[in-house]
Order: C-alpha cells, then sequence, then structure tokens
C-alpha cells in the first residue's frame, strides 16, 4: 500500500508533494501514505487557497507526512503538534491547520494536550492514523495496543487496554468525530473535506496496518488489509461506546459525530470584539 | 527628609496595600524615590497583609529592610509581630480600639482612633486614609498636596469620602477633633 | 538588519508615556505589549502570575490573545506556532514551570523561532519555595535543554529594567531568531517601584527581516544568512520546518556535514554577536582592588554594601551582569588587568561564579559568596564578606 506516485507531469497531486523528498520513509504496506494522498486530494479539491493549508505534527511515521506536502510544514516534538497548531491558528485563524500524527504520538505523550483542546474545542483538524504500535523506534506498545497484542516492550501480551478514540473524541466534546481506513479512501477524503468546514475541533482515526506490528502478531499487513476489506462495518450512527478495535468483531466506521459548537478562536476573537468594541 | 522607612501591617481587608502604594505614588509623583515590597501571613485567609515602603529624596539602592522607623499596625496580633522590630528613637502608631501597647523603651507610641472615625464618616474601610492622613501629618512625610495626589492616582471609588478620612486624620494630628 | 517598526499606535490602548508607581511583574506585561506582544500563553505560577493576571485583562483590550494551556510545556510550544505565524508571543512562569518549558525553548533554539520567557526565580530545587525568591536558574536557562544551542538572558534588577529589558528581549528575539529569557527574581517581579515609560517613539522596536528572494528560491534556514530571514505560514513560501537536524531547505538530514553547518550556526548567530549583545553596569570599579559581581535583587543588596565599604575606605565596586547569557566578561577585563580580586554574591550556591572562574581562573582570586534561596542577603551580610576577602 505505498504511495503510487501519479504519472502525470501535470497531475495537480504532485504540486502538493514535495517530490523532491521520495521514494518516502514509510515500509510497504504501511496505509500512512495513503493517508497522505487522501489529504492532497481532499486539500486540492477543499477550494481553500494551498498557501492557507498549514501541516502540522509530531514525531513518528505518521508525524513524517507533513515532510511530503508541499504546504507550509512544521514537523515539531514528540507529542508536541497540538499546541503548536493552536498557537498558530489562534494567531492565524484564516489559516486551516491540520495535524497528521500517529496514537503514540497523540494520545500517550500529547494526551494532555489532546484531552484539552478537544475541550477547549480549538479550531484544528487531526487526522490521528492508528497503528497500535510505536513503529519508528521499533515496535513498543501504545494506548491503542489491542489484548494481548506482542510489542518489544510487551513480549508476554498487551494488559493494559487501549483507548477507544472516536468514543474518547466525543466525550471530550469534539465537534467532527470519524473513523475510516486506507482502504477507504473515498470515504476518508469525504470525510477530511467536511472536517475542513468544521469550526472546532474534528478528527479523523484512520485505523492502518503496520508492518512491525504484522510481523509481531502474525498478521502481515496484506492480512491485515484483507482483514479490513472483509471485516468493516459502515454505521454514521453507531454506539460509539461499543467500537473499540478488535479483530475478533468486525471493525465499525463511519462519520459519527457532527457538533456545531463554536470553536475556541470563534469565541476569542468575539470576545477580542467584544472588549475593543466596549472600551474594555 | 532623607530616608524614611515605613511599615504597615494589619488584618487583610484594612486597606493596608492601598495606603502603602499611595505614600510611594504620591512620593515619585513629587520627584521622589519609593519602593514598596508586600507580604502576607502564610494563611490563604484571616491573616495580615505587610506593606513595607521607603520613600527618600535619592534613588533607593536596596529595596528591603528589616527594621522601621514607622511602624503603623492595626491588630493586636501584627503590633504584637513588629512592635520589636522597630529603631530606636522610632514610631509606632497603633489602633487605638484594637491594639493594647506594650512598654517599649526608646521608641515613641502613639494611638489613633482611626476606626471610630472613619465610622462617623459612614465608611468604615476608609480608617486606612485617616491613619495616612494622621502618620503625614505627624511626622512630615510628605507634603499635603502631594498625598492628596497619592490618592487620586491610586482611589478608584468614592474618593471624596476617602480624601474627607484623610483630611479627618490630618486634624486628628493636630489635635483637633474631626 | 531586521525590520525596524515605528510604535505610532496610537488607536490602541498602551501604557502612556509618563511616570508611574508600578509592580516589576506588571510593567514587564504591558512593556510586552508596547513590544508589540498579542499572545500569551501561560500555566499558574507563584510568584509569575501577575503577568498572566495582567494580560489576560490587557491582551483583548489591544486586539491580542490570551490562553492559559492545560501545563507549561503546551504553552511554551504554542509560542513558536505563534511566532511562526508572525505574532509576537510570550509566557511567563517560575523554577518548577521553567523545568518543563526546557524542551520547547530547546525546540525554539532549534527551529529559530522568536520567543519571550519570563522566569521569576523562587526558592528551589523542585517545589521549593513557592513564594520566596531564588536566583538558582542561572545554569538552566543556558543549559537546561539537550544539544547546543545557545540562548539569550536578561537579569532585570528594577521595576525600571523590568520594563526596559522585556522590549529589549522581544527585540532580541526577533532581531536574532532566538528564545529570549527575562531572568528575573520574586523581589524584583513582585516589588513596587518608580517606572518613567520614555516617548514611543524613543522605544525602538524589531520586527522580523523578510525574506527577499520569491517563494521558488526561497530556503528557510539559507546558511548564507547567520540569522536567516524569516518567512511566516499563510504567505505563500510553502517552506518545511523540522525540529530534526535540518538541511537549509528545512529537510531532516543525518548528514555530519549538515550538523555541523546547523549547530554552529545556531552557536555563531549569538556568539559572534556577544559584544553587541551582552551588557553589564558597574560601580565604583575603576580603582577597585575588589570587584563585587552580582544581579538581579542582589546586586541592589550588593551597591548598599559597596557604598558603605567606600565610606569605610576599602576599595570596592560593584559590576552587575544585565546580561547573565552571554555573560558580559569583557566588562571585567580592565578590573582583571589591575589584578583586583573578584567576589561573586548570589541567592544559590555558586552558579555565576562558575562562568566568572571559566574566563579568569588563574589570573585573579575569584571569592564565592553563596546564599540558599528564601531570603536576600543583606548589605550587612555582604559587608561582613566584603571585609573577610579584603583582609585576606
Amino acid at each position: 500500500m505505498s504511495l503510487r506516485l501519479p504519472h502525470s507531469r501535470t497531475d495537480p497531486l504532485k504540486s502538493l508533494l514535495r517530490m523532491e523528498r521520495f521514494p518516502h520513509i514509510w515500509c510497504p504496506g504501511c496505509g500512512i501514505g495513503v493517508v497522505v494522498k487522501c489529504f492532497v486530494e481532499a486539500a486540492l479539491q477543499s477550494g481553500i487557497p494551498v498557501e492557507k493549508h498549514v501541516v502540522a505534527s509530531g514525531i513518528g511515521c505518521t508525524s513524517r507526512a507533513p515532510g511530503y506536502i508541499k504546504m507550509d510544514g512544521f514537523h515539531v516534538i514528540h507529542g508536541r503538534a497540538i499546541p503548536f497548531a493552536v498557537g498558530l491558528k489562534t494567531a492565524r485563524p484564516d489559516l486551516e491547520v491540520t495535524v497528521i500524527a500517529g496514537d503514540g504520538d497523540l494520545l500517550a505523550i500529547g494526551g494532555n494536550h489532546f484531552l484539552h483542546a478537544t475541550r477547549r474545542n480549538d479550531d484544528i483538524n487531526v487526522i490521528l492514523v492508528n497503528n497500535f504500535i510505536y513503529g519508528m523506534t521499533g515496535g513498543q506498545y501504545g494506548p491503542t495496543t489491542l489484548e494481548m497484542a506482542v510489542t518489544t516492550t510487551s513480549p508476554y501480551g498487551f494488559v493494559e487496554g487501549a483507548f477507544n478514540v472516536p468514543y474518547l473524541a466525543s466525550a471530550l466534546g469534539a465537534n467532527f468525530v470519524a473513523r475510516w481506513t486506507p482502504l477507504h479512501t473515498k470515504e476518508l477524503t469525504n470525510a477530511m473535506l467536511e472536517m475542513f468546514k468544521v469550526d472546532g475541533f474534528a478528527i479523523i482515526e484512520v485505523v492502518s496496518p503496520c508492518l512491525i506490528y504484522g510481523e509481531l502478531n502474525n498478521m502481515p499487513p496484506l492480512d491485515m488489509m484483507k482483514w479490513l476489506k472483509d471485516n468493516t462495518i459502515i454505521d454514521h450512527n453507531a454506539d460509539l461506546s461499543k467500537i473499540s478495535v478488535d479483530f475478533k468483531k468486525p471493525l465499525v466506521l463511519g462519520n459519527f459525530v457532527r457538533r456545531y459548537r463554536p470553536s475556541h478562536q470563534t469565541r476569542l476573537r468575539e470576545l477580542v470584539k467584544k472588549v475593543m468594541g466596549g472600551g474594555g | 527628609m532623607g530616608e524614611l522607612k515605613l511599615r504597615i501591617i494589619g488584618a487583610g481587608g484594612h486597606g493596608i496595600l492601598l495606603a502603602g502604594s499611595i505614600i510611594g505614588t504620591a512620593s515619585i509623583l513629587s520627584g521622589r524615590d519609593a519602593v514598596m515590597t508586600v507580604a502576607y501571613s502564610p494563611a490563604q485567609r484571616g491573616g495580615w497583609s505587610r506593606a513595607d515602603v521607603i520613600v527618600s529624596d535619592e534613588r533607593i539602592d536596596f529595596p528591603i529592610f528589616d527594621n522601621p522607623d514607622v511602624l503603623i499596625a492595626t491588630t493586636q496580633e501584627t503590633y504584637d509581630l513588629e512592635v520589636d522590630n522597630v529603631v530606636q528613637e522610632g514610631y509606632v502608631i497603633y489602633e487605638k480600639d484594637l491594639v493594647t501597647p506594650r512598654n517599649v523603651p526608646y521608641i515613641k507610641q502613639v494611638p489613633i482612633p482611626a476606626f471610630e472615625t472613619a465610622i462617623k464618616l459612614g465608611f468604615r474601610i476608609s480608617a486606612n486614609m485617616v491613619i495616612l492622613g494622621f502618620a503625614n501629618e505627624l511626622l512630615k512625610i510628605l507634603p499635603h498636596d502631594a498625598m492628596i495626589n497619592g490618592i487620586k492616582a491610586r482611589v478608584k471609588r468614592k474618593l471624596d469620602i476617602n480624601v474627607k478620612a484623610y483630611e479627618s486624620g490630618v486634624m486628628l494630628a493636630r489635635g483637633v477633633e474631626p | 538588519m531586521s525590520e525596524r517598526i515605528s510604535l505610532l499606535r496610537a488607536e490602541e490602548a498602551l501604557l502612556r508615556p509618563g511616570v508611574y508607581f508600578m509592580q516589576g511583574n506588571i510593567a514587564a506585561a504591558e512593556a510586552a505589549l508596547l513590544a508589540g506582544c498579542r499572545f500569551f500563553a501561560g500555566y499558574p505560577i507563584t510568584p509569575s502570575n501577575e503577568i498572566a493576571e495582567h494580560m489576560s485583562r490587557r491582551l483583548p483590550q489591544v486586539g491580542g490573545y490570551f490562553i492559559q494551556f492545560e501545563d507549561e510545556i503546551a504553552s511554551v510550544i504554542a509560542l513558536s506556532g505563534a511566532a511562526y505565524a508572525g505574532v509576537k508571543s510570550m509566557t511567563a512562569t517560575s523554577g518548577p514551570g521553567f523545568s518543563l518549558m526546557q524542551e520547547g525553548i530547546g525546540m525554539a533554539a532549534m527551529i529559530e523561532a522568536p520567543i519571550v520567557i519570563i522566569n521569576v526565580q523562587r526558592g528551589g530545587p523542585s517545589t521549593g519555595l513557592p513564594t520566596l525568591v531564588g536566583q538558582g536558574d542561572i545554569m538552566q536557562a543556558k543549559w537546561g535543554s539537550h544539544g547546543d544551542y545557545e540562548i539569550v538572558a536578561y537579569l532585570p534588577s528594577s521595576v525600571q529594567e523590568m520594563f526596559d529589558l522585556t522590549i529589549q528581549a522581544f527585540n532580541t528575539a526577533w532581531a536574532y531568531r532566538v528564545p529570549v529569557i527575562v531572568l528575573t527574581d520574586q523581589r524584583v517581579g513582585q516589588m513596587i517601584e518608580k517606572l518613567n515609560v520614555p516617548d514611543y517613539n524613543e522605544i525602538p522596536i524589531v520586527g522580523r527581516r523578510v525574506p527577499e528572494e520569491p517563494p521558488e528560491e526561497f530556503l528557510p534556514f539559507n546558511s548564507k544568512y547567520l540569522i536567516p530571514p524569516m518567512a511566516f505560514a499563510g504567505e505563500g513560501y510553502r517552506f518545511h520546518v523540522t525540529t530534526l537536524t535540518h538541511d537549509e531547505r528545512g529537510y531532516p538530514s543525518t548528514s555530519h556535514k549538515v550538523s555541523t553547518k546547523l549547530v554552529t550556526r545556531l552557536i555563531r548567530k549569538i556568539r559572534d554577536n556577544e559584544k553587541a549583545i551582552g551588557r553589564y553596569d558597574s560601580v565604583s570599579t575603576d580603582d577597585a582592588d575588589l570587584v563585587i559581581v552580582a544581579y538581579g535583587i542582589t546586586s541592589r543588596s550588593a551597591l548598599k554594601a559597596v557604598k558603605e565599604a567606600r565610606r569605610e575606605g576599602l576599595k570596592v565596586g560593584l559590576f552587575r551582569p544585565i546580561t547573565a547569557w552571554p555573560f558580559p566578561y569583557w566588562g571585567l577585563k580592565e578590573a582583571v588587568d589591575r589584578g583586583a580580586d573578584i567576589l561573586v554574591v548570589e541567592i544559590n550556591m555558586g552558579q555565576m561564579v562558575r562562568v566568572v572562574r571559566e574566563h579568569f581562573a588563574n589570573i585573579v582570586n575569584i571569592h564565592s559568596m553563596t546564599w540558599a534561596p528564601g531570603e536576600v542577603p543583606r548589605p550587612h551580610d555582604i559587608l561582613m564578606k566584603i571585609k573577610e576577602v579584603y583582609e585576606r
């Protein structure tokens, strides 16, 4: 599932990629390249001028995505993409700011920022690629590792329990919550387009195959692709409390939550307008 | 005048910090130097506040002092805490109705009925202004006009009655019943 | 050099020129607004809270934004985000928060984001003495994050300097694209003193250096400059920034050549300009046999001690570094050449004295007066030490 580069020189997608940086660093069978392709496709279709799009990321496999996208991009330190994006968005509300990062970055070291950015309803988009593991550092367990999964730091099986990302994000008050896979490119691209329209915190979880996870757990990426193809259900109205990732039951996908709570930045702007207009 | 070290201490709510900042502001607005440092009792509520103010004709080198030339204390607890720190030949001005003074040799101690006077004016919380007027008139710290300017710069509400309270303190110091 | 912006914003509710009796922390907040700060991110901590509280009230009045984040980590990171969006940004904290901010300070140094951090030092280590004075963050300010980088740190000793040096901190941050720390202390931050706000046209304000190349040719870390011009997000440059070791294009690289070039430039942009950035003040050092080195609130006590020593006929002077980093060692050279002894007085167990020794050990006698946090050494304490050293 590596990113297939467009052949035509006039392919508009190419204008949004840093072609000089290819080939990319992702393993064969990894889903991140597809996420990049869908993002670039959605950005082109969004009608938002490309110079107004900004991407930010932390550290990890997914966080390398901005390095291949020809937009203003910030590949910052581990776990801190969200606060960086919030500072940037607050300072320049006209920019469309998207964080692309992994499960470990956003939910473990960056977990507190995720929690509070969602609560504040910061006007940023978050694409969280969930591959159940720390791939770049060699396969340690993370906050979304599956029950009894083997990783380099859980050689006897993982016993901590995993986040159910859509359920968590919805409970925290996110304005838009979706879950897709790299096999659902059309739906994923459409969800990204929807995300750009949201004034407030929007998150898409992309459940994605990982070579390293597969090797440790007898599930090569192709098998996982096949499993994702055969075992997913699209249910936009699903009970989010029941959709944790578990290979023993079908994976529920969909655009689950759409709320219209005004974003933190919109409310800040209103506050400033009021204070300035009213003489403080 | 040279340099004067003034310590104002009392219960939270007695307007200690405002009194200190008025003297400091009056001092700098009249071309002198001033510095104020603030301290609180460890208790968050029901504790004391302390304003240490230095006013000087010259630039103040070091803003901190341990032994005040003048101590103003509005409660028994704060009086007891500080009275022994006053320099020899220094002054203590204490609230007459709340403090029973101790005999301390080599310092002068002067009572003031600040709360009684403020209550008569119908504005109990202006007792700090009564004390300020009294202290400034007694010790000739700063010119009267400078102090009035300091009050005007610092007091946000009920300016008239605060100025009146200040002037009542001045009259008390002159031995005149306000 | 960098773009200079005039301060003609009469319509905004900035602090007017004039004389004030103001707290140091508030003076720093007002100075930040005058310097153009329009974004503050922070987390509550004693004894710096007056800055955040004041900014939360004042920023919306001048069209700026205040966010109290979930911690100091997020706060300092958000500053770099705002800076790359073209908005001057600041935070304020104290010891424990400053420790948490170290990764974000290292990040800002690496991606050359101009940010300002006010550290109102309290007693440490750890939670230490939340309400009481300390000067124990001198070394952390310079060496607190991993790897090799340079920062600038100012040492205000009065309310006037809280104001002046906060404006200077913004100007330095934006001129050199570097994190700048206003390294004050609880006593200076919380004392109330005379502040003179000059006419706006006497306050120089520095902005970024604007890229000259068109977007196609723009290199965000172009090494033909010691301090590369800065593009902001959303201007069409479509540049890439990474906190990994990066080449001139901003792309990650593991090449030793690239690493050498980058780290050398990050260091050189400050070290080559140390005499333009570094500042000090000295009193009665011309003929001194003994020079006291003291900064922040301690320098105020030392000044009084020096005056008293002079009255007693001792030839003592005061050298007051206004920048901790870069340390203005050249200001001590004349006294050292004369063979004067040096006595460093500070509210820590001997931090700046190490820097003085680095420059002058084995040339003159260097003495250290250490002092545990919580109180300021009184002029009398310093005078006793002066006599002890003098009579040796």
